[in-house]
């Protein structure tokens, strides 16, 4: 069908002006970490690479990555592990009261992160209290929080890819011998790679850059990256920000970048809508 | 139907809810049960659990809470904040949607794809900086304006600036679902419209808009919910001086008025569900009306 | 010796008895078929000597063992699943060696054993193509050989040609019997096109609404049938309920305006109501000397089938008699009277249970 050339000029154009909005505060970021003024003048004052220098000596942020890659890597392999038991079990077995279930495992999508932050934190200073447990500013209770805010979404991915593996392949590897556990390994979990690659990166960079619920929950020996960075940021506007924004960037863009060499670009995207829900 | 969680050395079958069990198990005892607990702790806090007064358990806080007027002022300017948020997303979401189906180069199609939901990939943090850096009184746009006599506009520590960083990370949450139906939305009732002489408008009115609003709603739902909440973004962009419920809440821990977060907390979450249970409505409508 | 043996077999899900009592002995290097419509609890039965699905009650044996409790990866059976259930992970060759992994077997022997199987399902070349590039033909015989390469006592197999075209059905089907009769594997194998189970089988329990209406050779289903859904469901018949009478040793049934002579020998012993399987091939058009039995009849529909010509004839009740004769002259038109006849023997009384649909 024949569009009138001036509508498709005028969505063309939209589309352009949009994607520079998208991509205008990321690159600024990247072109400021090179800016000699620490005023962030514009233009830039001169080339300098000292912001990186800076960050990289600097001992907060240093712990901070450690931090934040210590709890992104766990909290990521604590969601896959526990996630695709559930995932399967929404998938492949019928179930009474399963839209109970399913609005309280999903809750944390739709609570407010603040929200989920301090009722965390609420709930570990009372169990510190009543019982001991050191959960409050501690590795496990920041861990234990990302698990809260990404079980939903690695489920919500897992469970579509399960529902699209089709329950007699698992019959038929049993068939041939294998037990039920063979069965799920062999049979199944291989059709399911991509899914789990998708979604372990998606929970990754989501724990790695958490700040709103993270701020409830942390104290300053566990304080992650992004939330060494929010501090830094409420007091200082100084290039540094912007070189260790640019370190990031090129992080976790290498990680994500990395995902459509795994899975096809159209599946991603599925994925993803699946699991907006 | 097999079960993972057979017992292989017996052979024997478990029961289907030693099975559910075993398969839900470990992560609703580990994650989803604290999640449940704390906010039912949040509840119980806001009901003056952990007095600190001696007023004993009631609703003290919440009528204190639902007393002052300043209060109901703050929660008015959130779900201001978040509807206009979500309005100029839908906007402009809408047609980039539009716009990226009839993209045909490959190349320029991952650029678009890369672009717009770099947002997802990018710290809040690096963002939010990077749109203070571009709004500010020196910054990028402003000197451009100056370069034809316009400005300084005053963008940062307003409304302004807040509203355009929280437009920039809620567009790919906006473009996605309008993406997929639009893609559901068959040519041939376009065409067909077109084929009996409605002109290009008219065939977007009462054919294309029709068909795609349910994703619209899907689309309003889900950034109303992540604007209401939003903290990092308006903090920084708003620089203390637009104050949400959510940065409200977060004074309060400082302040250790716990019971007062809590009632803030859980009203932040009623806003949200409300609005979402009325854009939930209306989606049955819509759905219900082009049933008939 | 019996390979599979059901005694008393059911199956109940929730409130429905899906498979009722049923009792099989299948002999070993048998091709035995089930052969049933659709939904008649054929799958469920398989599935039930693969070890899917646990008997209500009953006993399985397999060689003599109760197989019960058994799990499906311990039962010395192996099913080709009527959605071929291929892995769409693994290529040919991972495919038929799943089943030889998982027993352990050294990888030269593996090799060797899915090499001859390609063989015998002739698919030697397409070890490392991917499974979901292969042709439907292909991707059955790859299904078949990944049950049969584990060299199962009995390989079940549920209504593997189903989804391919007529063409392809017959060849597989003769390349399926050969397979059979080489590997001298005893075969059960899930129906519901009679034409197939007729070809195929040694023996073949014909099923409906989950009981065994009859077990026998083709041959004895054909001419000997049980039952009037039997006589219906394999070929086509013309079924005659009246009461009987007898005199001068000579049983007469009358169904409207049919009576049916035969020797009082073939009918029910009592008196009463009698049900009959006539074939249409056993009806004589215009016959040259006086028969015992006779009728007119006008044409009412003509359906010519190559060989034979199948007639949809009308009686004087309005009531159409199927005719079959070999299409040595020109067909009858449409709307000719003509006479019918068949002799005493023709008719054969059966017991009266539920009519199979009219089936090709
Ligand atoms: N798992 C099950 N749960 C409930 N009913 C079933 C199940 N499997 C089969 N049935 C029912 O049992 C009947 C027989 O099914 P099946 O054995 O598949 O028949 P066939 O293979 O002869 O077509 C059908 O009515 C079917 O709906
Ligand atoms: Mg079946």
């Amino acid at each position: 069908m024949q569009e009138s050339a001036i509508k498709r000029w005028a969505l063309h154009i939209f589309l352009a002006a949009t994607l520079a909005f998208m991509l205008a505060p990321i690159l600024i970021v990247v072109v400021n970490s090179f800016n000699a003024s620490a005023f962030n003048a514009w233009p830039p004052h001169g080339f300098t690479l000292d912001w990186y220098r800076k960050v990289l000596a600097n001992p907060a942020f240093q712990r901070g990555t450690v931090n934040s890659l210590i709890i992104g890597v766990i909290s990521t392999a604590i969601v896959l592990v526990l996630g695709t038991p559930i995932a399967y079990a929404l998938a492949r077995i019928r179930l009474r009261g399963v839209t109970g279930l399913k609005a309280i495992l999903f809750a944390p999508l739709i609570v407010p992160r603040v929200a989920i932050g301090f009722a965390m934190f609420v709930l570990f200073v009372a169990l510190g209290t009543a019982t001991g447990l050191r959960l409050y500013g501690t590795f496990t209770g920041v861990i234990l929080a990302h698990c809260v805010l990404m079980l939903p979404f690695v489920v919500a991915i897992l469970t579509v890819s399960f529902g699209e593996v089709d329950p007699i392949v698992e019959e038929a590897a049993r068939d041939l011998g294998a037990s039920p556990i063979a069965a799920f390994r062999l049979a199944v979990l291989p059709q399911i790679k991509g899914a789990l690659l998708v979604s372990g990166i998606f929970a990754f960079i989501t724990s790695f850059d958490e700040v709103e619920t993270t701020l409830f929950v942390v104290r300053p020996a566990v304080n992650t990256l992004p939330v060494e960075m929010y501090h830094f940021l409420e007091q200082y506007q100084d290039p540094t920000i912007a070189a260790l924004s640019t370190l990031l960037i090129a992080f976790t863009f290498f990680i994500a970048l990395a995902v459509p060499f795994a899975v096809k670009g159209n599946e991603l995207l599925r994925m993803m809508t699946s699991g907006k829900q | 139907m097999s079960a993972v969680a057979a017992a292989p050395a017996s052979g024997r079958r478990l029961s289907r809810g030693a099975r559910l069990g075993l398969l839900l198990g470990p992560g609703f005892i580990c994650v989803v049960l604290p999640f449940v607990a704390a906010m039912a702790l949040l509840g119980a806090y806001s009901l003056n659990l952990r007095d600190t007064t001696g007023a004993g358990l009631g609703l003290s806080v919440w009528s204190q809470f639902l007393g002052d007027p300043f209060n109901w002022r703050v929660i008015w300017s959130s779900v201001q904040l978040a509807a206009l948020s979500t309005v100029i997303t839908i906007l402009i979401a809408y047609p980039t949607a539009a716009a990226l189906l009839r993209v045909r180069n490959r190349f320029y199609l991952v650029v678009a794809y890369v672009a717009l939901f770099s947002p997802l990939l990018v710290s809040v943090i690096s963002r939010s900086y990077g749109w203070l850096l571009l709004l500010s009184d020196t910054g990028f746009v402003n000197q451009t304006f100056g370069l034809f006599g316009l400005g300084p506009y005053r963008m940062v520590f307003n409304e302004t600036g807040v509203i355009i960083a929280l437009v920039h990370v809620l567009l790919p949450y906006a473009v996605l679902p309008i993406l997929n139906i639009m893609t559901q939305v068959p040519p041939v009732y376009r065409e067909a419209a077109l084929d009996l002489g409605a002109s290009g408008w008219t065939v977007f009115r009462q054919v294309t808009l029709p068909l795609t609003l349910p994703g619209v709603i899907v689309a309003a739902e889900i950034i109303f919910a992540l604007s209401i909440s939003a903290f990092v973004t308006p903090s920084l962009l708003g620089g203390g001086r637009v104050l949400t419920l959510s940065r409200m809440l977060y004074d309060n821990i400082g302040l250790i008025e716990w019971g007062m977060a809590a009632v803030q907390a859980i009203v932040l979450l009623t806003t949200a569900l409300a609005v979402l249970f009325v854009l939930e409505r209306v989606n049955r409508a819509t759905h219900a009306a082009r049933q008939d | 010796m019996a390979d599979v043996v059901l005694k008393a077999v059911e199956k109940v899900f929730g409130s429905e008895r899906v498979v009722k009592s049923i009792d099989l002995s299948v002999n070993q290097g048998e091709f035995f078929s089930l052969l049933g419509p659709s939904g008649c609890g054929k799958t469920t039965t398989l599935r039930m000597i693969a070890g899917l699905e646990t008997p209500t009650s009953g006993d399985l044996l397999i060689r003599g063992e109760r197989m019960n409790d058994v799990p499906i990866n311990r039962r010395p059976t192996n099913l080709v699943f009527q959605k071929l259930a291929l892995f769409p992970h693994l290529d040919v060759f991972d495919n038929i060696a799943f089943g030889l992994k998982l027993k352990g077997l050294p990888r030269p022997e593996i090799a060797r054993r899915v090499d001859d199987m390609l063989d015998v399902v002739s698919l030697a070349g397409f070890e490392r193509r991917r499974v979901t590039e292969l042709s439907g033909g292909q991707q059955q015989r790859v299904a078949i050989a990944r049950a049969l390469v584990n060299a199962p006592a009995v390989l079940l197999l549920d209504e593997p040609l189903g989804a391919l075209d007529l063409k392809l059905q017959l060849r597989l089907q003769r390349e399926l019997k050969r397979i059979q009769r080489s590997t001298g594997t005893t075969f059960i194998y899930v129906t519901h096109n009679q034409a197939e189970a007729l070809t195929l089988s040694d023996r073949l329990a014909v099923m409906n609404e989950g009981r065994v209406e009859q077990i026998g050779s083709p041959a004895d289903m054909y001419l000997h049938s049980a039952t009037s859904f039997v006589a219906s469901f394999i070929g086509r018949t013309n079924l005659i309920a009246g009461e009987a009478t007898f005199a001068g040793g000579e049983a007469r049934v009358t169904d409207g305006a049919l009576s049916v002579v035969l020797d009082d020998a073939d009918a029910p012993a009592d008196n009463g109501r009698t049900v009959l399987s006539l074939r249409p091939e056993r009806i004589v058009i215009a016959p040259k000397t006086p028969m015992a039995n006779g009728i007119d009849a006008t044409v009412a529909e003509v359906e010519f089938l190559g060989a034979t010509v199948l007639y949809r004839m009308r009686i004087a009740d309005g009531r159409i008699l199927f005719v079959q004769a070999l299409a040595d002259t020109p067909p009858l038109a449409e709307g000719t009277a003509v006479r019918l006849g068949w002799g005493k023997d023709a008719a054969v009384s059966i017991r009266s249970t539920t009519v199979a649909e009219d089936v090709e």
